[in-house]
């Protein structure tokens, strides 16, 4: 188990090298530059800015210089905030991301599931069909629109919980709903349709002929085998909810790394659209080996070869 | 037949289809008010082809479907009128063995948890008690003890049967309803099953109901045999007699398509005309008479009822005994 999670992590480091190059091309194919204003900068003072960030090398002598400087840990300045490291703006706004994002998660996966389970276990009554009709509503409402009518219909007439900033847990209430609303839904209609899908398999059969009782039937034959689809969307809902937040803490004013992402790339500050999409890159590798390693533990089929216990 | 162990008395099994906006609901009649009888240690056959009712009887013996009439009367009671907490009791003595055996195992339990779970969920045995216990049963199947903490993906299918068998045991049932248990096995694989299956009869006095459309399998295994047509029983016999004297048209034509292993032996071979009528529409009068070689006029109109026309022979024939 340990080997192969050194190995996938070994695995990972190609993976970044590429998402580094592929992002450093394409930012340097994008018409325009950093320095960019609508009134241009006098030529001098131009070069003089590019010489300062290595602008007038060689494009493969920057990419060289970049990498060097990961290596090294070292991200490059930011060219949109004069004085301000990438890993600097990085370590301020990434954790806000990532409680934001966990707290999304968390939300989905117990509302999500529960209600899958709720619908699920009594399919074609009036729960289930009240259950799906919520998901629906779920799945069909933007984001922007159900953060909005949370500010107002929730925060601006009650006076709690707060409709922005980022100052105590009470702040993330609203964003992490607004977040969850779609991967909830989601994975509702997932658990249902897997829960109706093994409750009628052979073995559930099975285990009511041994006189399992009906409790027993749900909760230990039923929900585990159900589980794994879940799981399986474990790994992109997690990308999903931690790199999706951008239009979210627009709304919220949340000082969250997504706000940085999009700036950035209009900005065209290349150091940290670089730094951030790495950042986004190494979570998405870490939550699928997250995936398998939960996946194996789940379902004795995907046990790792050469790992006999 | 003195003592009775299992009696079914008019079951009936309709299972609605179709009913939309200008479709009135149909129904297809699965099982149409089946009589049987089982004595303890006794081993029932029941044969028939595909889609006949058999394995849907079986199921509603058990309640794992749930019967629209009938008495099903196990050991003195009638299991259709029990709560829910009786019939989970009364399920430790009465076992069934699925068809599948891919199919019919949790894939995420290991095969000793499969196996001991009806004894710890019934409460009989616990702890060291209940793993010395699993053991004992994948011996008596013919397994190895140690495989207990394996997963079902782990064993071939003759193998997981073992199993299947090895989970019914467990309960130490007096009944077992057997599905079609060797059907899915290879011819070589099916032998052991059986034999398995006879040997632990003889030790532990069950009594099978044994659901086959292996009418040479059914021969060598059962003291009796069921021949169901259309959700209707329309012979019953002791085994020999039933092949030696049949008394039905539907099963000498089952009979005259069992494979003979001598080259020109064997009976004629009858080969009935059309296909089996729908169980949504069943034919009026006998239900056979539109494919029966013998068929008469009155066949058409009046429905046989299942009578006895020799010592324990039961037919549903107008014309029996032949």
């Amino acid at each position: 188990m340990i080997r192969y999670t050194a190995a996938r992590l070994l695995q990972a480091i190609p993976v970044l090298l590429v998402v580094a190059t592929v992002t450093f091309a394409l930012l340097r194919l994008l018409p325009g530059g950093p320095f960019d204003r609508e009134k241009a900068l006098p030529p001098v003072i131009l070069a003089n800015i590019e010489a300062r960030y290595h602008l007038d090398e060689p494009v493969a002598r920057q990419y060289a210089r970049y990498l060097a400087g990961l290596v090294r840990g070292d991200f490059g300045p930011s060219y949109k905030y004069p004085g301000r490291d990438v890993a600097d703006i990085l370590r301020d706004s990434f954790p806000v991301s990532i409680q934001l994002g966990a707290a999304a998660l968390v939300l989905a996966m117990l509302l999500g599931v529960g209600a899958g389970l709720a619908a699920g276990m009594r399919a074609g009554t009036l729960q289930d069909r009240a259950i799906i009709g919520l998901t629906l509503l779920g799945i069909s409402v933007p984001s922007f629109v159900l953060g909005a009518a949370l500010v107002l219909g929730v925060a601006l007439r009650f006076g709690w919980p707060p409709a922005g900033l980022w100052e105590s847990p009470a702040y993330a209430l609203l964003p992490a709903l607004t977040l969850a609303a779609f991967p909830t839904a989601y994975i509702a209609q997932l658990t249902r349709t897997s829960v109706i899908e093994v409750a009628g398999r052979d073995f559930v059969r099975t285990a009511r002929a041994k006189g399992v009782s009906e409790a027993r039937v749900r909760w230990v034959h039923v929900l585990r085998n159900a589980l794994l689809a879940v799981v399986t969307y474990f790994g992109p809902l997690l990308a999903m909810l931690l790199t999706g937040s951008f239009v979210v803490e627009q709304i919220f004013a949340i000082p969250g790394m997504g706000r940085f992402f999009v700036t950035a790339v209009t900005n065209r500050d290349y150091p940290l659209v670089m730094g951030v999409t790495l950042v986004y890159a190494a979570l998405i590798v870490l939550s699928n080996l997250a995936v398998d390693l939960v996946y194996g533990w789940l379902d004795p089929r995907i046990r790792l070869a050469g790992d006999e216990s | 037949m003195s003592e009775v162990l299992l009696s079914v008395e008019g079951v009936r099994k309709y299972f609605p289809v179709g009913g939309g906006w200008f479709a009135a609901r149909e129904h297809v009649r699965a099982v149409d008010g089946v009589d049987l009888v089982i004595a303890p240690g006794e081993t029932l056959g029941l044969v028939g082809e595909s889609g006949c009712g058999k394995s849907t009887l079986g199921r509603v013996i058990l309640r794992l479907i749930e019967a629209d009439a009938g008495r099903i009367v196990f050991e003195g009671r009638d299991l259709r009128e029990l709560g829910r907490t009786e019939m989970r009791n009364a399920r430790r003595h009465a076992q069934i063995i699925f068809q599948d055996p891919y199919a019919s195992l949790n894939p995420r339990m290991t095969i000793g948890e499969a196996i001991g779970e009806g004894p710890r969920v019934h409460g009989l045995l616990e702890g060291e008690a209940l793993d010395a216990r699993v053991a004992e049963l994948l011996e008596t199947v013919g397994l190895r003890p140690d495989h207990a903490g394996r997963y079902p993906h782990e064993f071939s299918g003759g193998q997981r049967q073992r199993v299947g068998i090895a989970r019914a045991l467990a309960l130490e049932p007096s009944l077992i309803i057997a599905d079609e248990p060797v059907s899915s096995l290879d011819v070589s694989i099916q032998a052991q099953i059986l034999n398995l299956l006879l040997d632990l009869q003889e030790r532990f006095g069950i009594a099978y109901l044994f659901i086959s459309h292996d009418l040479r399998v059914v021969h060598h295994l059962c003291d009796r045999v069921a021949v169901m047509y259309l959700g209707r029983i329309v012979e019953l016999a002791p085994s020999a007699e039933l092949y030696d004297q049949t008394q039905h048209p539907y099963t000498e034509a089952l009979l005259s398509a069992v494979p003979v292993p001598e080259p020109g032996g064997g009976r004629e071979r009858i080969v009935l005309k059309g296909d089996v009528p729908s169980p949504i529409h069943p034919p009026s009068g006998c239900p056979f008479h539109p494919r029966c070689p013998r068929a008469e006029d009155r066949c058409s109109r009046e429905e046989p009822a299942l009578r006895e026309v020799g010592a324990g022979h039961l037919s549903a024939c107008h014309l029996a005994p032949f």
